[in-house]
């Protein structure tokens, strides 16, 4: 698959380092979900890379060319944190204004406000939209031009759930078009039901780049209740195959070396006089291996 | 430059500060245009501007330029708010992102100060030709042309005071602080020059510069004692092209271009 973008040992320092040294590759076609807590560098990883703010070291390339050009980010749709527009102008005056910048022909406008279904307030002023309204006119903004790739930093911001899920599936029918998508957000659920590869950031440093399924290596584990939990927790440090317990909303997670199946490790338990009440096999979703790998 | 003009078009025909005051400095420009028809009341001495001879072709280019420059701040104030507001809105960081280069954004807003300064400059030329086809007595195509330079030199300075207005902007992000640091450089530099302190070297201060480039007129009007040819007064000619304050402006508009065009590039948006 052909590298869109190619991010190696970026840094940024601010009074303190605000991004430090990450790389990782964009493939043609994929959703890609930068994740992190607030303030883990996730937008200003963006911001070097769509040139408003000067990296202090490291180089990436855009389809193959060193550094961000101005020919590039006519290929490049990008919201950031916020809807920006001038809001004394209507929509479609704001949008005439990303047209000229970006040398393109006025009647892809019409279109994309149909799409984003803001059609029929397209002579309202911006002042006077929504925030939902407002996201979505952003997202119509980075349509504009066709992109190839759609960055996205933090999308779903203080919308609301109907809101939410406007903006979710409008992102998937683009994401169908071929169209690459590079995601933004402290939201877990957001990133995990859309994103096929995660970058995970903390404190500016990256912890992980790759496929969500491959991330922390499909680790799995057990949540189990008896009557009696104490004799459970005994019984369970005595078993080889554990590697680790942990007691979570009264039950026992139960962590195991290598891969057990839930039949197996009821038996084991059985042949101890253990009877459970509850076995759960759950596999790590996004959210605890995220956990697990900020920890 | 057509593509960069219609985006400034595009952005700020709309914008309410800029109709406003757009307006207030046509209206202004027509009004002090025939300043020369209020008559001043001196005392028992009554007499009209236009009596001394400032309409008389060829101080005529040299008045009128003077006293419509006043007015140029105004103009300063549609620079002002107009990029104010692209920082106070984050366009400027959204139009980047959109792929207009910094140096893009900076040429728009140059483009457009050199427009104003040009429409400007145009109605300094056609009042001044107006006035004095109507009230000079002499056509002589010699005398007429003869500091018709006082339209350029109005160019250069009102270019060079609204690129100050630009740099300010840029630098502080808001529309008062660039006001209030030219006023206390008015202030200081009126200090300087006044005192005489640390030599000559208020002469090499922006705002000298502005003012030297067109100089206030009013010095060279004498009070003609000699009371023959019914006139009290008469116009001593100009001290020629300021070619030191001219090359002092030129330099402070090539700073201040590159100033601008290094904060909008060092700087993290």
């Amino acid at each position: 698959m052909e590298t869109i973008l190619a991010v190696r040992n970026l840094r940024k320092k601010f009074k303190t380092l605000a991004v430090d040294d990450i790389s990782f590759d964009v493939k043609r076609g994929n959703i890609y979900g930068i994740l992190g807590p607030n303030g883990s560098g996730k937008s200003t990883t963006l911001g070097m890379l769509l040139t408003t703010i000067n990296a202090t070291s490291g180089s990436w390339h855009w389809f193959g060319e060193e550094y961000t050009s101005v020919s590039t980010l006519k290929r490049i749709g990008a919201i950031i944190e916020q809807p920006n527009f001038y809001p004394y102008l209507s929509a479609v005056q704001n949008l005439k204004i990303v047209c000229e910048i970006k040398e393109i022909h006025f009647e892809r406008i019409d279109e994309v406000l149909h799409l984003v279904g803001l059609h029929d307030r397209r002579f309202d002023l911006f002042r006077t939209y929504s925030l939902g309204m407002k996201q979505r006119l952003s997202i119509a903004s980075a349509l504009l031009n066709h992109p190839e790739v759609l960055i996205l930093d933090e999308p779903t911001n203080g919308l609301d759930p109907e809101g939410i899920i406007q903006i979710r599936e409008l992102i998937l029918s683009i994401a169908k078009q071929g169209t690459t998508i590079l995601i933004a957000s402290h939201l877990l659920d957001e990133i995990e039901k859309i994103c096929s590869h995660v970058i995970i950031l903390k404190n500016g440093k990256s912890l992980y780049s790759g496929a969500v399924q491959d991330m922390g290596s499909g680790v799995s584990f057990f949540e189990v209740q008896a009557p009696e939990m104490n004799q459970l927790k005994e019984v369970l440090e005595t078993l080889s195959i554990v590697d680790r317990i942990e007691f979570k909303d009264s039950c026992f997670q139960v962590f195991t070396s290598s891969s057990v199946s839930a039949s197996e490790l009821n038996k084991l338990l059985s042949e101890r006089g253990i009877y459970l009440s509850f076995l759960n096999h759950k596999h790590e979703n996004l959210e605890s291996k995220f956990l697990h790998l900020v920890k | 430059m057509k593509r960069l003009l219609k985006i400034e078009y595009l952005k700020n025909f709309s914008y309410r500060p800029f109709k406003i005051f757009s307006l207030i400095y046509l209206s202004s420009v027509i009004i002090l245009a025939f300043v020369g028809f209020a008559e001043f009341n001196l005392g028992f001495v009554k007499f009209k501007l236009k009596d001394i001879g400032i309409y008389d072709f060829p101080n005529v280019w040299h008045f009128t330029a003077y006293i419509i420059s006043l007015l140029k701040i105004f103009l300063a104030a549609i620079v002002v708010f107009s990029i104010a507001q692209e920082f106070n809105n984050r366009m400027f960081k959204q139009n980047v992102i959109d792929g207009l280069s910094k140096g893009e954004f900076l040429l728009s807003k140059i483009y457009t100060i050199a427009l104003f300064s040009g429409v400007s400059t145009v109605f300094v030329a056609v009042i001044s030709l107006l006035l004095g086809l109507k009230y000079s007595s002499d056509y002589s195509s010699h005398e007429v042309l003869s500091e018709l330079y006082f339209i350029g030199l109005y160019f250069v300075k009102v270019f060079l005071f609204l690129l100050m207005f630009l740099f300010l902007t840029v630098l502080f992000r808001n529309s008062i602080f660039p006001f209030l640091t030219i006023f206390v450089l008015w202030v200081v530099e009126g200090i300087l020059s006044a005192s005489e302190w640390l030599g000559g070297i208020y002469e090499f201060l922006p705002l000298t510069a502005i003012s030297g480039v067109v100089e206030a007129p009013f010095s060279r009007v004498q009070l003609n004692m000699s009371g023959n040819e019914g006139s009290f007064y008469s116009i001593l000619p100009s001290d020629g092209f300021p070619i030191f304050y001219f090359s002092m402006a030129v330099f402070y508009i090539g700073l201040l271009i590159f100033g601008t065009y290094q904060l909008l590039k060092k700087r993290d948006w």
